[in-house]
């Protein structure tokens, strides 16, 4: 049986891990090397890193540093954040990456998709939306690490994508984002139903019982957190952490 | 003991060079006839798509050595996800013929109730030995990341599977060559074991 994966998600700005509430409000966490060590050694399901600064200072990946990463990576590694041109997606994989998420450009230069597509396998190329609610209270897809507001509908957006040739996509809740409030199971539900391609849920796990319920409730293949696998609580101190194996098995099967 | 990993134009060649040294084994990426000729063992890694990865084996001139040293020479030859798939005459990938090493051909996943690519952890089940699966639990899991799968003409050489949709070739074997579907690079103690296993195989 495929399993349901858990995948911590690691925002990376200038050389450091931080976290956000909203996209905002970064939070200093560690050194991206020693942590994503960490969760290699705590075998987590996948890890991924994004470059949170890279398409807002329109600076492409820093690769000296994602090769460092990459070489802690021991477990399936996601990279993100300023990837603008097919030659990004050759060598950020070639730093030992599996999976390259893109965001921006998806929005921007939606024939990368197709390109990326077919020089790496749809299965290599994530795309990640980035949704908040307009003036309206409306859901719509952000660009730029969420300050680049559009009027793409998220539905549309990802039906488009899949058709582009993205294999997978991150759904990430910026109005949720580092809020301990639970996912947004009907986004979750929304976007995980129009597309075939696999949803990774992420934005505003509090507890590890959300990330069942992004699974089971939302019908997301993967459940993506920031917070709870860096903080011990919402008093944001820093404690690394990820269930064991066995404590997986136990969500998906006791209950 | 050197590994060539075949520089297929796009490939995770960072991690497959990491796992392959946590294995005990020393790797270079290769795009020459010299890397070819003074290697001991070949890989083909995953993560690419099947025409560019055949199109950069032809234009660096390397498809008839390499098939020399694989199918002649007998060189231990692993094959990664995409890697496997070029063993075979076709892929529904591409248009390019395939290395046609192994009988076989590459087409993709469907199944309506499953979600394509098949990401993640699976179970890897077989019911008969192989020293490639030595001092691996069977049912342990392994990760995946594919959209197409590769079925050999001849059942026999599946001598591990996966469930998705139906069974689906995880591990295939013909004498020194072997595929696996799953990445064994990122695939946790299971997936070092295989490569130690492999780095063990001898010409």
């Amino acid at each position: 049986m495929l399993e349901p994966r858990f995948i911590p998600l690691l925002l990376l700005a200038h050389g450091a891990l931080v976290k956000t509430v909203r996209f905002a409000d970064s939070n200093y966490v560690g050194d991206p090397i020693n942590i994503v060590n960490i969760f290699s050694t705590l075998e987590a399901d996948e890890v991924m890193v994004v470059d949170i600064e890279a398409a807002v200072g329109r600076r492409g990946p820093d690769y000296p540093l994602l090769r460092q990463i990459a070489s802690e990576a021991q477990v399936p590694f996601g990279y993100g954040g300023g990837i603008g041109t097919v030659e990004d997606v050759r060598e950020v994989l070639a730093a030992g990456v599996e999976k390259v998420v893109v965001s921006t450009a998806a929005v921007e230069n939606p024939g990368l998709i197709t390109a990326a597509a077919d020089l790496a396998g749809s299965q290599a190329i994530v795309v990640s939306m980035d949704v908040k609610a307009d003036a309206h209270g409306r859901p719509r897809i952000t660009a730029r690490s969420g300050t680049v507001m559009t009027d793409i509908d998220p539905i549309a957006h990802a039906r488009r994508v899949q058709e582009l040739g993205a294999g997978e996509i991150l759904l990430m809740s910026v109005d949720r984002d580092g809020t301990f409030e639970g996912y947004d199971l009907d986004l979750i539900r929304r976007v995980a139903s129009a597309v075939t391609i696999p949803v990774i849920a992420c934005g505003g796990a509090g507890k590890r019982s959300d990330l069942r319920r992004a699974i089971v409730e939302g019908g997301a293949s993967a459940a993506a957190a920031g917070s709870i696998f860096v903080y011990q609580k919402s008093n944001r101190s820093v404690v690394v952490n990820y269930p064991s194996q066995a404590e997986l098995k136990d969500y998906f099967v006791a209950r | 003991m050197s590994v060539a990993i075949v520089d297929t134009g796009v490939a995770n060649f960072g991690s497959i060079q990491n796992a392959i040294a946590r294995a005990g084994g020393t790797s270079f990426v290769s795009r020459t006839s010299a890397d070819i000729e003074r290697a001991s063992h070949i890989v083909l890694p995953g993560v690419g798509s099947f025409d560019i990865a055949l199109r950069t084996i032809d234009e660096h001139g390397l498809r008839d050595l390499l098939t020399r040293k694989v199918v002649q020479d007998r060189v231990p030859t692993l094959g990664i996800c995409l890697g496997m798939q070029l063993f075979g005459r076709s892929s529904e990938e591409g248009r390019l013929a395939g290395l046609g090493w192994v009988a076989g051909r590459t087409v993709k996943l469907s199944n309506r109730e499953l979600r394509v690519p098949h990401i993640g952890w699976n179970a890897v089940n077989w019911s008969t030995g192989d020293n490639m699966l030595e001092s691996i639990e069977p049912g342990g899991r392994f990760y995946f990341v594919h959209s197409y799968h590769y079925e050999p003409d001849s059942a026999e050489e599946v001598i591990a599977h996966v469930d998705y949709g139906g069974q689906v070739a995880a591990i295939i074997r013909h004498g020194n060559i072997v595929g696996t579907q799953f990445h064994p690079e990122k695939s946790r103690t299971g997936g070092l074991q295989l490569l130690r296993n492999f780095l063990r195989m001898k010409n």
